[in-house]
């Protein structure tokens, strides 16, 4: 049990249907997805952003859901999960039509991704909220620092 | 809806990694090499498909077009998940709102795959 998680012993709550269940392990958590008109104004941004910087905005959509909708870390992670393909082909489509993707490098890194992505949702029934935010917050750092490097050494060159 | 939306990508991505699995193994028996060469340019997403479609059904068989072919799927399968999304909501669960939003989605992303 962690600070933040609000154990329950039944899925519904007051706000009836808008509230779901996330099955973890031995526990069930309730929550509510608060704020959705904020979420989706922000979640433009993120498609924006998305589509400009070809990142697929799921550390976005996760800083959205935590801070914004209020969603637990895995509900979170998993909703961008399960969104981050139709972002993603929104934005690709255009890539594809310009003739700027190339099906020979394309192919590796999609069976490196497809596989690595397995073993993480494998990895992350396993792992506790706690855990999952940790790790989200270690890879935002490294996407941070590594963005803004890229973006500095580019404006020096 | 869940079980449904999980059948069609997970059918999707393994069909996907499937065909490209295939095409590098034919490639490398084919040439010794696991380099593809090839470009595709000036078509929209679904004229790739069907391009890459109409060279299979005239038995073109090539490692390319199995690779066109399972990048084609991975591509195709969160539309086919919207979709899905778009006639569950609608006929299943005559849940109005949310048919109203996963179609607004199905237009958009419809509408971006027939750029070029």
């Amino acid at each position: 049990m962690r600070a933040g998680d609000r154990l329950a012993t039944k899925t519904s709550s007051p706000a009836g249907s808008n509230c779901k269940g996330a099955t973890m392990v031995q526990q069930t958590i309730a929550y509510h997805g608060a704020r959705a008109y904020l979420g989706g104004p922000l979640m433009f941004g993120a498609g924006l952003i998305a589509g400009l910087l070809g990142i697929g905005a799921g550390a976005l959509k996760v800083l959205i859901h935590d801070l914004v909708m209020g969603l637990p870390p895995k509900v979170s992670t998993t909703t961008s999960n399960l969104i981050i393909g139709v972002t993603a082909l929104a934005g690709t489509s255009v890539y594809l039509a310009a003739g700027m993707i190339d099906p020979g490098l394309a192919a590796p890194v999609i069976l490196g991704v497809v596989f690595g992505a397995f073993m993480g949702t494998r990895l992350l029934v396993r792992l506790t909220n706690q855990a999952v935010r940790h790790i989200f917050l270690g890879v935002l750092l490294v996407l941070g620092v590594e963005m803004i490097i890229r973006g500095i050494w580019r404006i020096g060159g | 809806m869940e079980s449904l939306v999980g059948y069609i990508l997970l059918t999707g991505v393994l069909l996907s990694v499937a065909l490209l699995s295939v095409s590098f193994v034919w490639r490398w028996a084919r040439v010794g090499s696991l380099r593809f060469e090839h470009s595709i340019v000036g078509m929209n997403f679904f004229e790739f498909i069907s391009f890459t479609l109409r060279q299979m059904a005239s038995r073109a068989f090539r490692p390319r077009l199995f690779l066109n072919m399972g990048v084609g799927v991975l591509m195709l399968t969160p539309f086919v998940r919207v979709l899905a999304s778009v006639v569950y909501f609608a006929f299943v669960e005559h849940n109005w709102k949310y048919t109203l939003f996963t179609a607004f989605v199905l237009s958009v992303l419809t509408y971006s795959l027939f750029l070029r």
